[in-house]
């Protein structure tokens, strides 16, 4: 297979255009830390790195024909996962993948705005606000290609007794009516998804799963409470059960790539410096018995700390932007002491210089 | 001994005895062949040096270090001081982690500024190093005199008194402190962000801290007729 865009140097900063920027990053896809620094050097500016290049070299060498591979991405928390992930999706966005991307899954299962009871089918509960927000972000990170594909619905489905999306109609229309009507959102997401796979089984599309933090989906309880005030499961969360049903391997022409993390609040910084490990970060603890049996076999990727060479040029970036004022740190002692510091972690490095 | 009294000796005390040593040795724990203790990158430079010096040293006795003392090259003794001053309950990873916070929003702030700057001079007047910002800060902030109450015939007097530094130090952080940490609820802003507003501020000689500082100056100025309470 041939690809676009992979004249990148190793270790050495890609400058994403603005303008993919905002096309696939809108809604979600970077955190608030990430929006922060992004502004702060007015660029979004991320690194190549291994575990690029490592899914680039998977990639090239995949038989769409066969199920699909999943790769999942793991390390320390502040290694780098999620720049993995989103320079990935716009690999993805240029090579003409239909994306389906999932940032935050986290919001979905533990803080949902809204959470109302499904028509569709008892006990399972709707989150209208995060249904439009994964609808949206689909709708924008393809739209020049939705239009151009002319995807239609393979079946008839029936909203209500008066709403009805026909056989044939095309996908946008769809699209439409779950941002239109909030309250079918959530069951029109799932509509979606279903007939992403049945058009990438019929090979007329490829589709790339991006998900991160997908861990949290397979914890089992969500913090969602059901009418009779227990905890739901998560499985009866609509688009989650959705998206989970896409990280399995029954369809063909697609990729998925996820990322596991550990949560961050039990991590120890002292504890990080010296080198002792808080909690495993190894997928087959993070997915669980349960995650684990959904995605085996799958293949791992490290996403590892920063290596020498990776570390000066951060640091020379940083410099370069005004980032790092502090007299000390132009030295070569300083630099020994950030170093030892931050322990090559890269948010640690971000971290340390927030003074410097 | 009160407070007043126990400067005034200070005071005394230091224009008497104006060499230093003279002091030291008075209050000092440490016997006199005890000598001052040296960082690692000190004593492999007496190694490097003299090497016969550093054979004597491994026998001698050390003093032991001050709390304060750090070998690192980002090390701010301002910072530092601020810390212990901001500090509640003991839990000074807090401090840190909020001041640490606050000083990087400090840096956004000027970041924003610079980018905003048209011109070359503009550019070079805006200083990007927050602990340098902190510094002018509360250099800004710290008063150059200071009232005390004194009871005279029925009345009390707020007479005006010399502060040495300090003193001085110590008040203009007491002062910036105070006003972050109890300020009125509902509170809109976070420690964070309120913190950064106000130290750019006072790096900018505005602000509430400076103004405390200036009106405390004129009230001082005011009662300088009071002044002789001081001694009489």
């Amino acid at each position: 297979m041939k690809h676009v865009g992979v004249d990148h140097i190793d270790s050495q900063y890609f400058v994403l255009p603005k303008s993919a920027n905002d096309a696939l990053f809108k809604l979600s896809g970077w955190r608030q830390n990430h929006k922060q620094m992004f502004e702060m050097f007015e660029e979004t500016a991320i690194m190549v790195r291994k575990p690029f290049h490592d899914l680039l070299n998977y990639l090239s060498r995949t038989d769409f024909e066969r199920p699909v591979n999943r790769y999942v991405l793991y390390g320390e928390f502040g290694n780098g996962k999620t720049f993995t992930l989103n320079h990935f999706l716009y690999h993805c966005f240029l090579n003409r993948f239909l994306i389906v991307h999932c940032s935050s899954p986290y919001e979905w299962v533990f803080t949902p705005q809204e959470t109302a009871q499904s028509e569709w089918k008892s006990g399972r509960i709707d989150t209208p606000v995060e249904a439009t927000i994964a609808l949206k972000t689909f709708k924008d990170q393809n739209a020049a290609l939705l239009s151009e594909l002319d995807l239609r619905t393979s079946k008839k489905y029936t909203w209500s007794l008066r709403e009805t999306t026909e056989e044939g109609e095309p996908l946008l229309n769809l699209i439409d009516y779950g941002l239109n009507r909030m309250k079918k959102a959530s069951d029109c997401y799932a509509v979606l998804l279903k007939e992403i796979k049945h058009w990438a089984n019929e090979g007329k599309i490829k589709v790339s799963v991006i998900g991160d933090v997908v861990n949290v989906l397979y914890l089992g309880e969500s913090k969602v409470l059901n009418p009779d005030k227990t905890t739901a499961e998560m499985d009866n969360i609509t688009i989650a059960r959705a998206f989970t049903k896409m990280l399995r391997n029954d369809w063909k022409n697609g990729l998925v790539v996820v990322a596991v993390d550990s949560s961050d609040s039990f991590r120890d910084k002292v504890g990080r410096l010296t080198g002792e490990r808080f909690g495993p970060d190894l997928p087959k603890y993070l997915l669980t018995e349960k995650g684990f049996q959904d995605l085996d076999p799958f293949i791992p990727i490290k996403v590892d700390k920063y290596t020498e060479n990776e570390f000066e040029n951060c640091l020379d970036y940083y410099i370069r932007k005004n980032y790092v004022n502090h007299p000390a740190a132009k030295t070569e002692m300083g630099r020994k002491e950030i170093k030892f510091m931050s322990a090559y972690n890269p948010l640690e490095v971000y971290k340390f210089c927030w003074l410097l | 001994m009160s407070s007043l009294t126990r400067r005034v000796f200070d005071l005394r005390k230091a224009a008497n005895f104006s060499n230093v040593n003279c002091i030291q040795k008075r209050n000092t724990v440490w016997p006199s062949n005890y000598i001052k203790p040296l960082a690692t990158e000190q004593l492999t430079e007496v190694k490097q040096q003299s090497p016969e010096e550093f054979e004597k040293l491994k026998f001698v006795p050390v003093i032991a270090a001050p709390n304060h003392v750090s070998s690192s090259l980002f090390y701010n003794r301002t910072f530092d001081q601020f810390l212990k001053v901001i500090m509640r309950d003991g839990d000074k990873w807090k401090a840190i982690d909020g001041m640490r916070m606050a000083l990087f929003e400090v840096k956004r702030i000027q970041l924003k500024k610079y980018r905003q700057a048209k011109s070359d001079e503009e550019r070079a007047a805006i200083e990007l190093n927050p602990l340098t910002v902190f510094e002018k800060a509360i250099e800004n902030c710290k008063p150059l005199m200071i009232t005390q109450k004194i009871k005279r015939g029925g009345a009390t007097y707020q007479v005006p008194f010399p502060i040495v530094e300090k003193d001085s130090t110590f008040l203009a952080m007491k002062w910036l402190s105070d006003l972050i940490l109890f300020r009125p609820k509902p509170r809109s802003e976070v420690f964070h962000i309120a913190m950064a507003k106000e130290i750019v501020n006072a790096y900018n000689n505005e602000g509430k801290v400076v103004k405390k500082k200036i009106d405390l100056h004129k009230l001082c100025e005011a009662n300088k007729a009071y002044a002789h309470y001081r001694w009489s």
